[in-house]
């Protein structure tokens, strides 16, 4: 261990810094992110650190947040599917109607780059509207899409109709949307936890 | 026992380290109580999932605590085990030994005398 690595009492009062804590919300999903940091830091500073060094701890403490990122993403989406049915019938009908409007659309006797191009087109809105509920991403995707759409017009040189296609998923992610917020609002919104116990409450 | 409240091994593990910890019970602690009393040495991302979906089976309950200096100011999620939990974690044990029984090479490494 060399003198730098010398265990010390903290990582630093601004540990783990602007850049990374960007990077951390970049990394991990929203819900339950700042206790999950909270209790990397904890254990980094007061576990890794001591023993090991604050070289030691740094680097523990961003292979925690890489290999964290994985099952948590992968819970959020299970979880997803149990909350927000409605939304994932949307991508799925994205998935298989996209495809086959495309067709519909001549898109099948396009150049092979330009039916590349509208198979991205239609995979970003469902993207979009599988790890969003956000209506400024699905308008965002939808516009990115009809760029790739129009890409795609211009790779084939054919008159072909398909710039409605990320527009159409829009409004269903659309309606979906206000369908979740009416559940919500009715009260019929899953995933809260209790309010704490007197018995509960105290710890810090 | 309902099919959807039975718990795998790693929720089991999850659930009795939560016993185990009591009012103290959090991400981190739960993490080192499994690496040091089950010699599991998993991510802190894989406790939170387990936890999140032990919560909603309604086995786990969670509430925030305090900002801690410690960690710059960001809060604890405490996590209690439910009585639906308790009964679910017995259940599921119960289940365990019940197909251990008559294991014959099992036996004496539980201490069991037939």
């Amino acid at each position: 261990m060399s003198a730098t690595d010398s265990p010390r009492d903290s990582l630093g009062a601004d540990f783990p810094g602007e850049g990374a804590q960007r990077l951390l919300r970049l990394l991990l999903p929203a819900g339950r992110r700042e206790e999950f940091v909270g209790d990397l830091i904890e254990e980094a500073e007061t576990v890794v650190l001591p023993r090991q060094g604050r070289r030691a701890a740094r680097r523990w403490f961003w292979w925690q947040a890489a290999t964290s990122a994985s099952p948590m993403h992968v819970r959020r989406c299970a979880r997803d599917v149990g909350m927000h049915r409605q939304r994932w019938i949307v991508v799925v009908a994205i998935l298989v109607l996209g495809p086959l409007m495309a067709m519909d659309s001549g898109a099948h006797t396009a150049p092979p780059a330009a039916i590349a191009l509208v198979l991205v087109a239609i995979v970003i809105p469902a993207a979009a509207g599988l790890l969003s509920g956000n209506l400024r991403i699905h308008a965002t995707a939808a516009l990115l899409s009809t760029l790739l759409l129009i890409g795609a017009r211009l790779a084939s040189g054919a008159e072909l109709r398909w710039y409605a296609i990320p527009w159409i998923f829009y409004i269903l992610l659309n309606l979906n949307w206000r369908y979740e917020h009416r559940i919500i609002s009715s009260g019929g919104g899953s995933g809260s936890t209790g309010p704490p116990t007197a018995s509960q409450g105290g710890a810090s | 026992m309902p099919k959807g409240s039975y718990l795998g091994d790693f929720e089991q593990l999850v659930m009795l380290a939560l016993m185990r910890l009591g009012d103290g019970a959090y991400g981190m602690t739960v993490r080192r109580e499994l690496e040091e009393t089950a010699d599991r040495r998993v991510s802190l991302g894989a406790i939170y999932a387990t936890l999140d979906r032990l919560e909603n089976k309604g086995l786990v309950t969670s509430f925030l605590g305090a900002p801690g200096n410690a960690r710059r100011g960001r809060a604890k999620r405490f996590f209690k085990v439910r009585a639906s939990g308790l009964k679910a974690l017995q259940a599921s044990l119960a289940s365990m030994d019940r197909m251990r029984r008559g294991v014959d090479e099992l036996d004496p490494l539980f201490g069991v005398t037939t």
